[in-house]
C-alpha cells in the first residue's frame, strides 16, 4: 500500500469503537462489583457464600483486566491513526520518489509497530490458557528429548512462559527470547538515533521534538526502546551471579506494560523449600538486580538452616505490572498480579518432582495486595505466606486467604511509613496484616524503614527464612500463635 | 456482545488490519464467553435468593447488576 492510499479515517473511527467498548465494560465491572457487596450483605452465613464470592469476584476481576487491556488496544489504535494523518499529510506535499519511498517504509514500519501492540493486547494469558499446568507438565515428559528441543528450538516464546514445563528448559527457552529481543532492541535503538540525527538539523533532542515535523514520534519510540532496553540488560546482568539463576519469564514490556521478568536461584523442581518473592510498587524489569539480590540474601539465610544444604529455591517473580504512586490505591494491578502468580504457584507444583515442595509466598508492600488477591481465589499453592510492609490484603481477617492464619505471617519496621503516617491506606486496602485483628502472626522486625527487611544478618531475615523452611520454632513473634514445625512437611505431603 | 460494531473496522489490508481481525476475533469470543458465565452466575444466584426469601431484596439487586451487563 502506498502513503497515499492510506485510510486514516476507518482507523479512528475503529479506535473510538474500542474506547467505546472499554467504556462499557468499565461500567459493567462497577455494577458488578456493587453486586459484589451486596451478595456479602444478602447471604452473610449461608455455606455457599465464600464460593459465591469468589466466582462473582473473578467475574470482576475478569471485566477489569478486559477493561485494560481494551483501553491499550483503543491507544494503539489512535496512536496508528494519527500517525497515518501526518504520514499522508507529508506525502501530500510535493515530494520526491525518494521521499516518497520513504514515507511508504515508514508506514510499513508504523503497521508493523501497530500489530504487534494489538496482538500483545489480546485476552489475558490466564483466560486464555487452555490446559492446566497439571496437563502441560504431563504433556512436556511426554515428547521425549527430541520433540522438546525442536520446540524450544522453533518455539522459545511459547515454551519459556508455559507454567508446567520445567524450569530448566524454560530458562534455555528464555535466555534465547532475551538475547533475541536484546539484538532486536539494539538495532531498532541505533536506527532511531541515525534517522533522529538526519531528521533535527543539528537542533538539540527537545527543541528538535517541538519544531520539527516527525521527531516528536521518533523522540517518544526512541525513549520507549531505551527503556526496555535498559530493562533487558539489567535483567541479562543479574542472571550472572551466584548461585545459579533460572529465567522462568521475560517480555520487555511490549503494548504498554512494564515487562516481566521471573527469575529462581536454586532448582524450583527439585527444592525442598521454595519462596516466591512478590515486590511491590514502583518495581520494573531495571530493579531485577537490586530485587534479585534481596532474594539472593532471603535464599542463603533459608538454604543455610537446612541440614543439606542446596534443598531451597528462592523466585523473584515481577509477573504484573506492579503500580506507580497513585496507582497504588488501586485494586486492579494486584487482581490482574493474583490471576498470574496463581497459575505461576501451580506450574511449580506440576513441574515438580513427585515430593511436593513447600512453598511460602513472601509479598513486600503493594507485592503483598497481589498475594493476597491470589489467595482469595481459593485454591493457592501455597504453605505460607508473608507479608512486609503491606498497606492490607484486601480482606480483615488472615482465615479468609485459605491457609490456617498461624501460616498467615507480617512483619513491619516501627518507622515503616506504609505502617505509620500512611497507615491510613487500610481504608483502602484493609486491615494491615500486622494488626491483631487481622489474626496472623506477628513476626520481630529489627530493621528500620520500608526497604530494610533483608538487610542480611538481620533478624527481619532470619524470621523470614525460618518461615520458609518449616522451622516456626525460631521465629520470634510480637504477637500469634506457632504452628508445629512438622506442619510444613505435612502440608507439602499432602499435595495441600 | 456489547459494543461489538466497528470493532473490526474497515480498515483495508496490512500487517496491522491483519492483527486487528486476529486479535478483534479473539476478542468478541472471549468477551462473549465472559458474558455467558456472568449471565449462568447470574441465574444461579437467582435461584439462591428463592430460597433464602429473608434476603430476597438484596439478592435481586445482585441480579439486577449482574443481569444488566448479561443481557
Amino acid at each position: 500500500m502506498g502513503v497515499l492510499d492510506v485510510a486514516p479515517g476507518a482507523w479512528h473511527r475503529t479506535a473510538a469503537a474500542w474506547a467505546a467498548l472499554a467504556g462499557e465494560l468499565e461500567r459493567a465491572g462497577s455494577g458488578l462489583a456493587g453486586g459484589t457487596q451486596a451478595l456479602a450483605t444478602a447471604w452473610p452465613a449461608g455455606l455457599g457464600t465464600a464460593p459465591a464470592q469468589r466466582r462473582v469476584g473473578d467475574h470482576v476481576t475478569a471485566v477489569r483486566d478486559a477493561v485494560t487491556l481494551v483501553r491499550r488496544v483503543a491507544a494503539a489504535l489512535s496512536s496508528h491513526a494519527y500517525a497515518l494523518d501526518t504520514l499522508r499529510q507529508l506525502a501530500q506535499q510535493d515530494r520526491s520518489a525518494d521521499e516518497l519511498s520513504s514515507l511508504g517504509a515508514r508506514v510499513r514500519e508504523l503497521e508493523e509497530r501497530t500489530g504487534a501492540a494489538l496482538l500483545a493486547n489480546r485476552p489475558s494469558r490466564g483466560a486464555r490458557r487452555a490446559r492446566s499446568p497439571e496437563e502441560v507438565a504431563a504433556w512436556w515428559r511426554s515428547l521425549g528429548w527430541e520433540g522438546r528441543e525442536r520446540l524450544l528450538r522453533e518455539q522459545p516464546r511459547v515454551v519459556g512462559r508455559l507454567d508446567g514445563v520445567s524450569a530448566d528448559d524454560r530458562d534455555r527457552a528464555n535466555r534465547t527470547v532475551l538475547a533475541a529481543d536484546i539484538a532486536a532492541l539494539t538495532a531498532r535503538e541505533a536506527e532511531l538515533a541515525a534517522r533522529l540525527d538526519r531528521t533535527r538539523f543539528g537542533l538539540p533532542p527537545l527543541l528538535a521534538a517541538l519544531v520539527v515535523s516527525g521527531a516528536l514520534p521518533l523522540e517518544l519510540e526512541l525513549q520507549d526502546v531505551r527503556s526496555r532496553l535498559a530493562g533487558l540488560l539489567a535483567v541479562r546482568s543479574a542472571l550472572t551471579g551466584q548461585p545459579r539463576a533460572l529465567l522462568l519469564d521475560i517480555d520487555p514490556g511490549s503494548g504498554g506494560g512494564d515487562g516481566r521478568a521471573v527469575v529462581a536461584l536454586g532448582d524450583p523442581d527439585h527444592a525442598q523449600h521454595t519462596a516466591v518473592f512478590v515486590p511491590g510498587l514502583n518495581s520494573d524489569l531495571r530493579d531485577t538486580p537490586g530485587n534479585l539480590s534481596l532474594v539472593s540474601r532471603l535464599w542463603r539465610e533459608a538454604d543455610g538452616m537446612t541440614f543439606a544444604g542446596g534443598d531451597v529455591c528462592a523466585v523473584l517473580w515481577l509477573g504484573y505490572d506492579a503500580p506507580e504512586t497513585l496507582e497504588a490505591l488501586s485494586y486492579g494491578p494486584a487482581r490482574a498480579g493474583g490471576g498470574e502468580l496463581a497459575p505461576f504457584l501451580d506450574g511449580l507444583g506440576a513441574a515438580h518432582d513427585p515430593t511436593a515442595s513447600h512453598v511460602t509466598l513472601v509479598g513486600h508492600s503493594y507485592g503483598s495486595t497481589v498475594v493476597a488477591e491470589a489467595a482469595l481465589r481459593g485454591g493457592l499453592a501455597a504453605d505460607d505466606i508473608v507479608a512486609v510492609g503491606s498497606p492490607g490484603m484486601h480482606t480483615d481477617h488472615a482465615a479468609a486467604l485459605g491457609l490456617d492464619p498461624r501460616h498467615v505471617w507480617g512483619g513491619i519496621a516501627a518507622d515503616d511509613p506504609v505502617g505509620g503516617s500512611l497507615g491510613e491506606l487500610s481504608f483502602v486496602h484493609g486491615e494491615e496484616p500486622t494488626d491483631p485483628a487481622f489474626g496472623a502472626n506477628r513476626f520481630v522486625v529489627d530493621t528500620r524503614g520500608h526497604n530494610d527487611y533483608w538487610h542480611a544478618g538481620s533478624q527481619s531475615l532470619r524470621n523470614q527464612a525460618a518461615i520458609v523452611v518449616g522451622r516456626y520454632d525460631l521465629v520470634g513473634l510480637v504477637h500469634g500463635g506457632l504452628p508445629s514445625t512438622g506442619d510444613s512437611q505435612a502440608a507439602s505431603s499432602l499435595g495441600r | 456482545m456489547p459494543g461489538a460494531a466497528g470493532l473490526l473496522g474497515e480498515v483495508g489490508d496490512g500487517p496491522a488490519a491483519e492483527a486487528l481481525h486476529h486479535a478483534g476475533a479473539e476478542w468478541i469470543g472471549y468477551l462473549t464467553q465472559l458474558r455467558d458465565a456472568v449471565a449462568a452466575t447470574a441465574a444461579d444466584l437467582h435461584g439462591v435468593a428463592g430460597v433464602y426469601a429473608g434476603a430476597e431484596l438484596d439478592a435481586r439487586d445482585l441480579v439486577r447488576r449482574s443481569s444488566r451487563w448479561a443481557s
